[in-house]
């Protein structure tokens, strides 16, 4: 396998659309119900801890882009073969696709959740999952390009939704924000930690880089990215405080589709129909480039196509999907995954970049 | 081209699964539950139902079910066993609790109507002075459709101002607020007509009080930050030559803004300051309002008498131990650290203090004088 990938210029993407991949991937079924989570600890703060994990997300992809950025055009599937040699490098390559493996289950089965408990209760788990998965498997086999206009669509198609908000803003108690920064910085960094699960997502910079063409620019749309979904976090984040109030909004597991509750349309009366369904373009994105990442990780180790691939993942999501059945089994996942997220999204990308930049340092 | 014919077989394939497998709810198959009443009876409490007919050739556009069970779903169980569609509560515009029930408290109620995705959070909630199923099932003569009649006669008030906003959500957001209380709207039939005959205040989820609509209009100034309506006031006045008059006047506000700010934590002192600007719509009594003197003697009185009523509904709610006004959350939104809980603020609310300051400006009293 070769460090370094050369990427025919004809599937190469202007480094602009990195902004809509960035910010498609990380918005995706935690923004449906993060409110509580963060509320928990931080309480009427709650939006700085989101300001926070912001923060933090904006540096965690400095770093990756500076590791991506040690070597010209590779994936962390190269870098990982660079670092860690033969063995160890297929390793940490397994354990990275099984990352992303999982981030597409857990998205996957969250979504089926929500569906399942809004809209279509008696829908089979076997139904939804095949259909989402197939319309994954139609965008992955469509290329690269292909599923970057998919994220620029998902992005811009879904901007609608945000007018919305000025709904719950006529019920707004503004004094619940207050008093402002009662709590301690202890749970707002725990309230930041419980972020993680949210904010996921930029780290598809890791597979993606070696196609975008103009590299230097790269860290400059994927900060945009960034700081437009941040915005949005802060933004509902707050909408959510002030118009429930604390107890409630602690026991309102979506709070961002129970906004939509109150959007009274002449022609739609109830409007968070309309947005869970529309959040399917939403999270396609989401399932589309974690499928991919894994599947280039195949290609990258054993030369295998994508498209073959992307068969065998999804037969065996599909498999394991039907074993989470309860919404408590859900949560249990939930926990363990975005425990398991934290260390590789968050503590990783400084390890690599470490060990990275001391390979270099010795090779020359 | 063989990927191109694998494509289209993707597209085929969810369009064909995609379409039409979901549990079917055809209109005409269905029974529109557009208001429920709760009643209790014994341990037992008694649904009744307003189901909207979806059949042109139905003598009557509505049928009305009631049922007991244990539950309030269980009810809706019961019930579809007396209807001939299956029951469907997705329309559901307004429900009602038997005052009787409202003293026991509605908590589980509510609850059942918030966990359920298919009720919408802008269902109107009421307590009813005696039997909800009374007023639903009774055959009015002028009122064609008794769940139309309740839904847009409590939105027209909600609307106008005329009654605090009382929604699923907004009950919810109070009951779940450890400085506010709910407030729902009092319904009572009155003959042949509904009437909406005041406010009940609630003491966490157990209503504990009345007030009528003028002491409603009161909160109203204070809870929210929009718009009171119109109230009648009557009062002495002595005018400019010194003679006596008992003088009605009808006051439309225009503006009104509350300010609540908490002065002193340990026993909760509050500043509540009142800025209303009205004009006047009527006032019996002969007063002459070409003397620019007497305007602003009326606006004296009008001050005087406001102030008066306010502190007797805030004692009332005081005494019966419900803060609808929101005092609570000018304390919790002002002292930190304060862990306050909803029980806790209910020690304290019974002895707060307050400072009241009403600012009352006639703007203009219409195009006569």
């Amino acid at each position: 396998m070769h460090v370094q990938q050369k990427i025919k210029p004809n599937y190469l993407v202007n480094a602009f659309l990195v902004f809509f991949v960035v910010h498609a991937t990380q918005i995706g079924v935690g923004l449906q119900g993060f409110q509580r989570i963060i509320y928990r600890d931080a309480h009427q703060d709650a939006w700085i801890s989101v300001l926070i994990a912001g923060l933090g997300t904006s540096i965690l992809v400095f770093v990756i882009i500076k590791t991506l950025e040690l070597y010209e055009s590779s994936d962390i599937y190269g870098i990982h073969y660079d670092v860690y040699g033969f063995f160890f490098g297929r390793l940490f390559n397994a354990i990275y696709i099984f990352y992303v493996l999982i981030c597409f289950f857990v998205v996957l089965r969250n979504y089926i959740e929500v569906i399942q408990a809004w809209v279509f209760p008696e829908l089979s788990l076997w139904f939804l999952s095949l259909s989402i998965i197939l319309l994954v498997v139609y965008g992955i086999t469509s290329g690269i390009r292909s599923m970057v206009g998919i994220a620029f669509f998902s992005v811009t198609l879904s901007l609608w939704l945000l007018v919305f908000l000025v709904y719950p803003l006529q019920y707004a108690r503004w004094d619940q924000m207050l008093p402002m920064m009662e709590a301690d910085i202890l749970s707002l960094l725990k309230g930041a930690y419980n972020m993680t699960f949210t904010m996921l997502g930029f780290e598809i910079l890791y597979v993606i880089y070696p196609y975008i063409k103009e590299k230097k620019k790269v860290q400059k749309f994927a900060q945009f990215g960034l700081l437009f979904s941040t915005i949005i976090y802060v933004a509902l984040m707050i909408v959510a405080i002030i118009y429930f109030s604390g107890m409630q909004l602690e026991r309102t597991i979506w709070a961002t589709l129970s906004l939509f509750k109150i959007v009274r349309l002449p022609f739609i009366e109830r409007f968070e129909y309309v947005a869970i369904t529309y959040w399917m373009l939403i999270i396609l994105p989401n399932l589309i480039f974690y499928m991919w990442s894994a599947c280039r990780g195949i290609k990258r180790m054993f030369n295998i196509e994508e498209t073959k691939s992307v068969w065998f993942f999804s037969a065996i999501i599909l498999i394991a999907v039907q074993f989470i059945v309860t919404r408590t089994q859900v949560n249990m996942i939930n926990d363990y995954f975005a425990k398991f997220a934290f260390y590789v999204v968050v503590c990783y990308p400084f390890v690599l970049y470490a060990t990275a930049w001391l390979r270099k340092r010795v090779s020359s | 081209m063989r990927k191109q014919i694998k494509n289209s077989i993707f597209i085929l394939a969810t369009t064909i699964i995609l379409s039409g497998c979901a549990e079917q709810k055809v209109l005409e198959d269905i029974g529109l539950i557009t208001t429920v009443g709760y009643d209790p009876v014994g341990k037992k409490i008694m649904s009744t139902m307003v189901v909207m007919q979806i059949n042109p050739e139905a003598p009557q556009k509505i049928d009305v079910i009631s049922s007991d069970a244990l539950t309030s779903k269980g009810g809706r169980i019961e019930g579809n066993l007396k209807a001939s569609k299956a029951l469907q509560s997705g329309q559901l515009r307004v429900a009602l609790y038997n005052e009787k029930l409202a003293k026991r408290g509605i908590r589980p109620y509510v609850d059942t109507l918030a966990r359920d995705p298919s009720i919408s959070d802008l269902t109107y909630l009421g307590i009813v002075e005696g039997s909800t199923k009374e007023l639903l099932k009774h055959q009015y003569k002028n009122i064609p459709d008794i769940g139309q009649q309740l839904y847009n006669q409590i939105e027209q008030l909600t609307e106008k101002e005329q009654i605090s906003n009382a929604t699923l959500q907004s009950v919810q957001q109070s009951y779940f607020s450890e400085g506010i209380d709910p407030i729902l709207p009092l319904i009572i039939r009155d003959g042949e007509t509904i009437r909406v005959s005041g406010n009940a205040i609630m003491r966490n989820d157990k209503m504990v009080g009345k007030l009528t609509v003028e002491e409603s209009f009161f909160v109203k100034l204070i809870r929210d930050e929009y718009n009171a309506g119109s109230i009648e006031l009557t009062f002495d006045l002595k005018d400019d030559k010194g003679k006596k008059h008992t003088v009605t006047a009808v006051i439309d506000t225009i503006k009104n803004s509350s300010g609540l700010d908490l002065i002193e934590k340990n026993v909760p002192s509050f500043d509540l300051e009142l800025k209303i600007k009205g004009r006047l719509l009527e006032v019996q009594g002969a007063i002459d309002l070409m003397n620019p003197k007497n305007v602003n003697l009326l606006e004296r009185e009008i001050r005087k008498k406001m102030k008066e009523e306010i502190v007797d509904t805030i004692e009332y709610c005081k005494k019966r131990n419900s803060d609808v006004f929101g005092f609570g959350e000018a304390y919790r939104s002002s002292v930190r650290h304060a862990n306050l809980t909803k029980s806790q603020w209910h020690q304290k609310y019974k002895h707060i203090q307050y400072d009241l300051k009403v600012d009352f400006s006639l703007l203009r009293t219409g195009i006569t004088e």
